[in-house]
C-alpha cells in the first residue's frame, strides 16, 4: 500500500514538474515576444512580466514536490557523514520534520491567505488587474502536494526505521552520496 | 493614566522622506517622549523587513503588526472604494487633495474597519507625482505613442487615455530603461525622482499630476480595542498632530522636489540641482486630462467599484472627491 | 539576542537540517521567544510575494540555459576549440578550462552551472594527458565561480533587488574584475607549472590551420552572450527579461544544431526544476527569516554594534571582508547573500563606500565561499562529475586559486576605479 502510494507520488511529481517546466518555457517565449513587439512595434501584450511572476510561482510549487523525492534538500554533512547508519537514520526523519515545522504552517497560512482573496476577489493593481486567487489557489496545489510529499516520506522512512531497514530509510530520505548524484546526473544547485 | 504598550509599528519606504522626516521619528521620539514613555514602538520600514507593501494590509488584519503605515494604491486590489482617494489624474492641486482626503476620510474609515479589522488613525501624501520623459514631451498631445512606466492599475488606464502605451518594469529597472530609451517617460513622486537621480537620464518634467500616493496610518482592531478610553484619545491626538506635520512636510518636499529636478524656483538644499525642463501645462493640456479621466480612467474604476460596492460607491465619491476636483464617475 | 540566534543556527545546522528548513524554523523561534509569536502570521503573504518575484524569474531562466547549451553539445565545442587555443601556455587544457569557465560565464548567471558544465566537458581529459588531478580539478571549481561575477549573474540580480542598486552598472561592473580574475588563476597555473612541470600534462597538437577551422564553434557561446547582456545596453530588454531571451535563443542554437527534442527538453527540465526547487525553498524561508531578523530588531542591533566597534572605515571594511570569509566556510552563498546584504550594505555605504563597488567586492567573496571547505558548493559539484576519488583532492586543488581571490580582493581595495571605472562610462 505505502509503495503503491510512493510510487503514484514519484510519478505525480514528475508530471508536475514537466508541467512547470513546460510553463517556463513558455513565459521565456512569451517575455520574448514581448520584448520583440515593445521595441519593433511600440505595442506591449501588457503584464508579461507579471504572467510570468505568477507562471515562476507555480512551477517552483509544482517542482518542491519533486525535489523531496530526489533529496535535493541542501543538507550539511559535515557532522552527519562520520555518525553510524543508525543515528543517521535518525537525522533524516529529523529533516523531514524540520521540513514540516516550517512548511506545514506555511501551507496553513496560506490557505487562510488563498480564503481571503477569493473572499474579496482580490486583484493585482496592475493594469492587467489578475485575480490573484488564480494563480495562488495552483500555488497553494503545489503546496499541499509538497507538505502530503514530505508526510508519505516520513512515514515510508519511519516503518522502514522500524523494520531495521536503514538502507531504505537512506534510500528514500538520506543525504545523496556522491555515486547516488551522479547518476542523477546534474550537478544542483544555481548559485 | 495611559495605558503601557509596546507595538509593532512598520512604515513605508525606508529611503524615502516619510519614514526619516514623519514616521519613524514620530514612533522612535515623539510618541515615547509625549506619553511619559508609556506607549513605545519596535517601528521599521517596510523596506528594512523585506515586505513590498501589497501584504502591509492583511498582515495587520492578521495581527503581524499592532500599527501600519502603508500606500493606498498598493491595496487597491482588495478595495476599489479605498482607490477612490487616489485615482490618478484626479486632483492638481494640493488644495483639492487635502478637501479630498478630509472629504473621504469617513468612507475609508468605515472601508478599513469592515475590510481589513483596522482603525484608521491618518491619510496623508507622499510628494506629488509626475511624468519624467527622457523625450520631447511638451504637451498631452506630445504623448501619444510613447511608452510610460506605469504601476498601477488607474495609471496605465490615465497612459491609455492620454494616448500613450503603458509598459510596467520593475522601479530598479527604470532609469537604465529611460536611458536607453526601452520606455520613454515614467511616473514617480518630484522628490523620490530626485533622490534616484531620474533628473540625470530625464530631459522632460511633465507636470500633470499623476497621483499623490496617499497613504494611511491604521491600527488593528484588535489592538485599539484593548486600550483604555484614555488611551485611546490620546492616541488619536497624536495621530491628528501626525497627520498636521505630514502634511505640511510633504508639501514642502513636493516643491524642493521640483527645485532640485529642474534647478529652477529657489534653491536646492538636498544637493546639486538637475536641468530637466519643466514643462507648462495648457488649458489644452488640461481638457484633454478630463476627458481622458470621464472616458476612460473614471470609467473603468466605476466599473470596478460599482462590481465590489454598489453603486452607492459612485455617488459617495461624485459628492465628495468629484465635486471638490470638479470631475464626474460615470455610472456604469 | 545575538547569541541565541547563533546557537539556534548552529543546532539545527549540526542536525544536518535541510538549511530551508534550518533558517525557516529559527524565523520561527525567534518569533516566539522575542516577539510574541506573532510574526508567523505573516508567512504566507510573506512566501508569496517572495515566489511571485519577477527579479527571481531569471534564476530558471539561467540554469534552463545552462542545460540546454550542455545537451545540445554547444558547451563541448566550445571547450574543445579553446583547448586549441589556449593549451599551448605552461599547464596546458588547465587554461581552456578557465578560459571555458570565463565564456561560459558570459552566458549563464550561475556558478554551479558554470563549473558543471564545463567539468563535463572537461573531466574526461585529466587522465587521457596524464595531468595532475589536484590543480585540474581546482581551475575547474575555482574556474566556475566565474559565473556569479562576469556578467550576467543571478547574484547581482539578487544583490541589485536587496539593495536596491541598478543590476546594468553591476554588470558592467562586474565585467573587468572577472577577467582580472580569470588571468589572475592563469597566471597561478603559470607558476605553478613552471616551478613544479610535473604538473602540467601532455601537450596537445595543434595548428594555426586546426585554430582557424575551430573559431566558428565560439560563436554561439558569443551570440548567447550579446543576447543576454548585449541587450540590456542596446536598450532593448531588461536584465530580468534578458535571461528569457537567452533561453530563447539557446533554443533556436539547438534546433539549429539539429540536437532539440522533446526528451532532451524533459531532461533540461527535471535538471531545471530541481535545481530552482531547491534554491527557491531556502530563498523563502531566508527572506521569512529576514522578515523576523528585521520586526525584532537584530538587523538594527547588529548594525548599532559594528558602529559602537568605534572602527575606522577601512578597518571596518577589513572586518567585513572577514567577516564574509569565515561564514563563506559555512554557508551556501545564495543563502549568504540574503540573509547578509540587507544587513551589511547599509552600513558600508553609510562609512562612504559605493554600493555597486561593494556588490562586486561581495561577488568575490561569494565566489571564495564556493570553494572553501566544509561547505563549498562548487567543491562539491566537481567532486560529483569527477564521481571517484577523495573528496581531499579538489579542496587542495583549489587552495592557489583562493589566494588569486584574495590578492582580487586586495585589488579592488586598492584600485576600485577596477569596478567603477566601466560603469563611470555609461552613467
Ligand atoms: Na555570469
Ligand atoms: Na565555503
Amino acid at each position: 500500500m505505502l509503495d503503491k502510494l510512493l510510487a503514484a507520488n514519484f510519478k505525480l511529481s514528475s508530471l508536475m514538474v514537466w508541467i512547470g517546466g513546460a510553463g517556463l518555457i513558455g513565459a521565456a517565449i512569451m517575455v520574448t515576444i514581448d520584448v520583440f513587439l515593445r521595441d519593433v512595434f511600440l505595442v506591449t501584450l501588457g503584464g508579461a512580466d507579471e504572467i510570468s511572476g505568477y507562471i515562476f510561482a507555480i512551477s517552483t510549487a509544482f517542482a518542491f514536490p519533486y525535489a523531496v523525492l530526489h533529496r535535493a534538500n541542501v543538507r550539511i554533512d559535515a557532522l552527519y557523514i562520520p555518525l553510524p547508519p543508525f543515528v543517521r537514520s535518525i537525522l533524516d526523519l529529523v529533516a523531514l520534520v524540520g521540513l514540516a515545522v516550517f512548511f506545514f504552517p506555511l501551507t496553513w497560512r496560506s490557505w487562510l491567505m488563498l480564503q481571503d482573496n477569493i473572499g474579496f476577489w482580490t486583484k493585482s493593481i496592475t493594469p492587467l488587474q489578475t485575480p490573484i486567487a488564480i494563480p495562488q489557489s495552483l500555488w497553494f496545489a503545489g503546496m499541499v502536494v509538497f507538505c502530503l510529499t514530505v508526510l508519505l516520506v516520513f512515514v515510508v522512512a519511519l516503518t522502514r526505521l522500524l523494520r531495521g531497514d536503514l538502507t531504505g530509510v537512506h534510500d528514500i530520505a538520506g543525504v545523496p552520496t556522491l555515486d547516488e548524484e551522479m547518476q542523477s546526473g546534474d550537478g544542483g544547485h544555481a548559485g | 493614566e495611559l495605558d503601557t504598550l509596546n507595538l509593532k509599528v512598520v512604515g513605508t519606504w525606508g529611503n524615502l522622506s516619510n519614514w526619516k522626516v514623519n514616521e519613524g521619528p514620530f514612533w522612535n521620539e515623539t510618541m515615547p517622549e509625549k506619553s511619559g514613555g508609556k506607549i513605545t514602538a519596535d517601528a521599521v520600514p517596510q523596506t528594512d523587513v523585506g515586505i513590498k507593501g501589497f501584504e502591509v494590509m492583511r498582515m495587520l488584519k492578521i495581527g503581524v503588526f499592532d500599527v501600519a503605515h502603508g500606500v493606498v494604491g498598493y491595496i487597491a486590489g482588495e478595495d476599489p472604494v479605498v482607490e477612490g482617494i487616489d485615482i490618478a489624474g484626479v486632483a492638481q492641486s494640493w488644495e483639492d487633495v487635502r478637501g479630498s482626503a478630509e472629504a473621504y476620510w469617513p468612507i475609508m474609515e468605515k472601508q478599513f474597519e469592515e475590510t481589513y479589522g483596522a482603525k484608521l488613525l491618518a491619510v496623508y501624501p507622499f510628494p506629488s507625482q509626475m511624468l519624467w520623459c527622457n523625450a520631447e514631451v511638451n504637451s498631452v498631445e506630445d504623448l501619444t505613442g510613447k511608452k510610460v512606466r506605469v504601476y498601477t492599475t488607474s495609471m496605465g488606464d490615465l497612459v491609455e487615455g492620454l494616448g500613450g502605451t503603458s509598459v510596467t518594469i520593475a522601479f530598479a529597472e527604470v532609469v537604465p530603461a529611460l536611458e536607453k530609451k526601452v520606455v520613454d517617460c515614467g511616473i514617480t513622486g518630484t522628490m523620490p525622482a530626485y533622490q534616484a537621480k531620474w533628473y540625470q537620464v530625464a530631459t522632460h518634467a511633465f507636470p500633470l499630476r499623476v497621483g499623490y500616493s496617499m497613504s494611511f496610518a491604521a491600527m488593528n482592531l484588535g489592538t485599539w480595542n484593548r486600550m483604555s478610553d484614555e488611551t485611546k484619545a490620546f492616541v488619536e491626538k497624536m495621530m491628528e498632530e501626525y497627520n498636521e506635520s505630514a502634511w505640511k512636510n510633504m508639501i514642502a518636499e513636493d516643491e524642493m522636489g521640483i527645485i532640485c529636478n529642474t534647478g529652477q524656483g529657489g534653491t536646492c538644499t538636498v544637493g546639486e540641482p538637475g536641468n530637466m525642463k519643466l514643462v507648462e501645462l495648457s488649458d489644452a493640456d488640461t481638457a484633454a486630462r478630463k476627458k481622458a479621466l470621464e472616458e476612460v480612467v473614471l470609467k473603468r474604476w466605476a466599473e470596478r467599484c460599482v462590481e465590489k460596492a454598489g453603486e452607492s460607491c459612485i455617488d459617495d465619491w461624485n459628492a465628495t472627491v468629484g465635486k471638490i476636483t470638479g470631475v464626474t464617475a460615470p455610472k456604469p | 539576542m545575538l547569541g541565541t540566534t547563533l546557537i539556534i543556527l548552529i543546532v539545527l545546522i549540526a542536525l544536518s537540517i535541510p538549511i530551508a528548513a534550518a533558517l525557516g524554523t529559527l524565523g520561527l523561534a525567534l518569533d516566539q521567544i522575542f516577539s510574541g509569536g506573532f510574526l508567523w502570521r505573516g508567512l504566507a503573504d510573506n512566501a508569496w510575494q517572495t515566489s511571485i518575484e519577477f527579479l527571481l524569474v531569471a534564476i530558471p531562466m539561467f540554469v534552463l540555459l545552462g542545460e540546454i547549451l550542455l545537451r545540445a553539445g554547444i558547451a563541448q565545442r566550445m571547450y574543445a576549440a579553446l583547448v586549441q587555443w589556449l593549451s599551448w601556455l605552461p599547464g596546458g587544457l588547465m587554461h581552456s578550462n578557465i578560459g571555458a569557465c570565463a565564456m561560459f560565464a558570459a552566458t549563464s548567471g550561475s556558478s554551479v552551472a558554470t563549473a558543471a558544465t564545463v567539468g563535463t566537458v572537461a573531466l574526461p581529459e585529466v587522465e587521457k594527458r596524464g595531468y595532475n588531478e589536484r590543480l585540474f580539478l581546482g581551475t575547474l571549481a575555482a574556474g566556475g565561480t566565474l559565473g556569479i561575477l562576469i556578467p550576467p549573474s543571478i547574484n547581482l540580480i539578487v544583490y541589485g533587488l536587496l539593495t536596491d542598486t541598478s543590476v546594468p552598472e553591476l554588470y558592467l561592473a562586474g565585467f573587468i574584475p572577472g577577467l582580472i580574475l580569470a588571468g589572475l588563476f592563469m597566471v597561478a597555473v603559470i607558476l605553478f607549472c613552471t616551478f613544479r612541470p610535473s604538473l602540467d600534462g601532455d601537450k596537445v597538437e595543434t595548428s594555426w590551420l586546426q585554430r582557424a577551422r575551430v573559431l566558428p564553434d565560439l560563436l554561439p557561446p558569443l551570440g548567447i552572450f550579446l543576447v543576454v547582456v548585449g541587450s540590456i545596453y542596446a536598450g532593448i530588454a531588461t536584465p530580468t527579461e534578458a535571461a528569457s531571451l537567452g533561453v530563447v535563443a539557446a533554443l533556436i542554437l539547438a534546433a539549429c544544431y539539429r540536437s532539440l527534442s522533446i526528451s532532451m527538453l524533459r531532461e533540461a527540465i527535471e535538471g531545471t526544476m530541481k535545481t530552482t526547487a531547491m534554491v527557491m525553498l531556502i530563498i523563502m524561508a531566508a527572506i521569512f527569516l529576514n522578515f523576523v531578523l528585521g520586526m525584532i530588531g537584530l538587523t538594527q542591533a547588529l548594525a548599532t554594534f559594528i558602529t559602537s566597534l568605534g572602527l575606522t572605515p577601512f578597518q571596518t571594511l577589513l572586518a567585513v571582508i572577514v567577516f564574509y570569509l569565515v561564514l563563506g566556510c559555512f554557508m551556501e552563498t545564495l543563502s549568504m547573500l540574503i540573509t547578509t546584504a540587507p544587513i551589511i550594505t547599509p552600513i558600508i555605504v553609510g562609512l562612504g563606500y559605493d554600493p555597486v563597488w561593494f556588490g562586486i567586492l561581495l561577488m568575490v567573496m561569494l565566489e571564495a565561499a564556493l570553494i572553501t571547505p566544509p561547505i563549498g558548493v562548487n567543491l562539491y559539484v566537481v567532486q560529483g562529475v569527477r564521481g571517484s576519488g577523495p573528496m581531499s583532492d579538489v579542496m587542495v586543488g583549489v587552495i592557489p586559486f583562493l589566494l588569486a581571490m584574495f590578492a582580487m580582493v586586495a585589488l579592488l581595495v586598492g584600485f576600485p576605479e577596477l569596478a567603477l571605472w566601466l560603469p563611470s562610462l555609461f552613467y
